[in-house]
């Protein structure tokens, strides 16, 4: 009990300290906010767009795509909040930068993650929640106290998928120590797995993206779920709870990586 | 807190027998290079410390020195928990890094020169909160220290600067003050005054002997600078090629290296009296020197035989140059 009201005590130390420092250049903060605002507006046109040309795609019209979209950008700014050390876990490994944390007494991934608490992530989340209000209210979708927590499940799951996807990735480089990168493979995967149901494409993609790399709970499933629709093949369970325990289970999994990873751990020859 | 130590006989460092090895891909120059090492990737080990022993004992200042390469940094880095030996085994004070890694660092403080422990981002008395709640030091003890330190680092008037904006010396005395916040009684401290003019050498090195002497800190230091082993080091441990080729105090190295000292007589005319107990070693016109083994004879001693027989202009004396011992010892071999 000790030891979790210590670490809470570091982590809002960490998460304060975080936010001063993004808070001293406003101007960087509006800059990501314009920005994130054209490409999720650009994003929902494309959408509105295929929508236009095509009609409604396997019985998901444009509410529903907005309702999937506005979710999975949702997810989206909660992972670049909470797992943007992810992204440069590479050069920290080869410049051997993780000595820092070894020498605190303190655990080793808890301090890799609160590195850099990254509140920029909510100029995803602003936009993502226009998406996704546009697709509530198209839909006449009432926001009842199950409903909330379905969305909170759906979008916290979504999110640990994310950032347990770029953990397994990052750690790779303990073994290979390169610098390699994989944040734009990721991103790309990430938005055409979310923005559309996986029905539009082949069916072995379907079962490699909701079996192998569970990209379908992202968004698409539980998005489904809540939204009562019927998937082209049968999801067992395709409510948020699900979503949230595949999450929660892939990034245990991504950690334990990581902390294999770590006794592997050289640092750098300066 | 509150712990006493029962065992009186246990170093605060043991270091037994530790080897590490790094496997490293070999790297070619090109783009050709890097496609062989990208296809078929030549490994290759290299042996950084090569079975490395010695202990400290609590209060000691040891300078931990040897050529570039030597591995030094990597010796540092095992005791300090950041790199697991490859064999043999660390303890300080009695517990393994290695294994118990919070447990040691936790009352450990350690400061590479070539790279800042404070965070960019943040201004200098931020980075020192954080530490603060990380180590869980008390408001008093955190005070006490940070006065401390301010005495000898004066760094209060660093405090609220963003740190990537201090420059290498101020850098130095933070990344110093962040290291002793927690009163630890182990300081490693891996080339601090690397880069630092003469007045920051001074401070830093004034800082080393003032919590040495208050506190009893165990202090491990590498460094180039032969200054900060002169002034600072009743200790000295050389390594080269990983492996540990001398080790004792400074005085003990010059006997050991350098036993002898060189008188150099001017005398009124072009001659050279040969002395039994010492050896002529150069002789230009009138000036002769003459190289003597203290355990022999003293100086005095020689000046005055010299001098019954001819009559001399001139005399000086020439200690063994502390930056040759320490060349010829990095090489293992004596003076001649
Ligand atoms: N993380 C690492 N990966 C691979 N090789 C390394 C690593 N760290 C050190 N080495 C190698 O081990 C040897 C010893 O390095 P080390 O940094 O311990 O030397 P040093 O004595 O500190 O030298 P310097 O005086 O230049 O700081 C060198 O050959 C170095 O290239
Ligand atoms: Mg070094």
């Amino acid at each position: 009990m000790g030891r979790i009201r210590y670490y809470c005590s570091v982590g809002s130390l960490y998460i304060k300290q975080s936010l001063q420092s993004t808070l001293e250049y406003p101007a960087n903060l509006a800059g990501w906010f314009i920005s994130n605002l054209m490409q999720f507006g650009i994003g929902f046109a494309i959408i509105r767009f295929v929508i236009a040309e095509f009609g409604a795609l396997q019985g998901w019209g444009l509410a529903e795509l907005a309702f999937l979209y506005g979710l999975s950008v949702l997810s989206h700014g909660i992972s670049v909040i909470l797992f943007v050390p992810t992204w440069y876990m590479g050069n920290l490994i080869v410049d051997g930068e993780m000595d820092l944390f070894l020498l605190r007494p303190l655990n080793v991934l808890f301090q890799f993650l609160f590195l850099d608490f990254n509140l920029i992530g909510i100029t995803d989340l602003i936009p993502g929640a226009l998406i996704f209000a546009y697709g509530c209210i198209s839909l006449h979708f009432v926001l009842t106290w199950l409903n909330v927590l379905y969305i909170v499940l759906a979008v916290v799951g979504g999110a640990l998928i994310r950032g347990g996807i770029w953990l397994m990735l990052g750690s790779i480089s303990f073994w290979v120590k390169n610098r390699a990168s994989f944040i734009v493979l990721t991103m790309q995967l990430y938005d055409k797995t979310t923005m559309y149901p996986l029905s539009i494409y082949p069916r072995f993609l379907q079962i490699f993206f909701t079996v192998v790399i569970p990209l379908g709970w992202i968004a698409l499933y539980p998005a489904s779920g809540i939204l009562d629709k019927t998937l082209p093949f049968y999801i067992p369970v395709s409510m948020p709870v699900v979503s949230m325990a595949v999450g929660a289970l892939l990034f245990l999994i991504a950690c334990l990586m990581f902390m294999r990873g770590l006794k592997r751990y050289e640092s750098a020859g300066t | 807190m509150g712990e006493k130590e029962s065992e009186t006989t246990m170093s605060v460092i043991e270091v037994n027998q530790i080897v590490k090895e790094f496997n490293v891909v070999k790297r070619e120059k090109g783009l050709k290079g890097s496609l062989k090492a990208l296809i078929k990737p030549e490994r290759q080990t290299i042996k950084a410390v090569d079975g490395i022993s010695f202990c400290v004992e609590k209060g000691e200042i040891v300078a931990y020195i040897g050529p570039n390469g030597a591995g030094k940094s990597t010796t540092v880095k095992m005791m300090a928990g950041i790199l697991t030996p490859t064999s043999g085994e660390i303890l300080i004070n009695g517990v393994s890094p290695h294994k118990n890694r919070k447990k040691v660092v936790a009352d450990l403080g350690v400061v590479f020169g070539q790279r800042t422990q404070l965070n960019w981002d943040l201004r200098l008395g931020e980075s020192f909160e954080l530490l603060k709640r990380i180590y869980q030091i008390d408001e008093a003890t955190y005070r006490a220290n940070l006065k401390t330190m301010n005495e000898i680092l004066a760094i209060d008037e660093l405090l609220s600067t963003p740190v990537r904006q201090l420059s290498l010396g101020q850098r130095m005395r933070g990344d110093l003050t962040a290291a002793m916040l927690h009163s630890p009684s182990v300081l490693f401290l891996d080339e601090p005054t690397i880069g630092l003019d003469v007045d920051a050498k001074n401070a830093i090195r004034k800082f080393i002997k003032d919590i040495n002497q208050s506190r009893k800190t165990t202090i491990v230091l590498t460094t180039h600078d032969l200054g900060d082993i002169q002034e600072l080091c009743n200790r000295v441990i050389i390594i080269n090629h990983g492996k540990v080729i001398e080790d004792g105090s400074l005085n003990d190295l010059i006997e050991k290296i350098a036993p002898f000292r060189h008188l150099i007589v001017d005398y009124y005319a072009d001659i050279a009296p040969n002395h039994p107990k010492a050896k002529i070693v150069d002789k230009a016109d009138t000036r002769v020197t003459y190289r003597f083994w203290k355990k022999d004879i003293t100086a005095a001693r020689l000046i005055e035989d010299l001098s019954k027989t001819v009559q001399i202009r001139d005399v000086s004396l020439e200690e063994a140059d502390i930056e040759d011992i320490i060349s010829i010892a990095y090489k293992g071999k004596k003076a001649d």
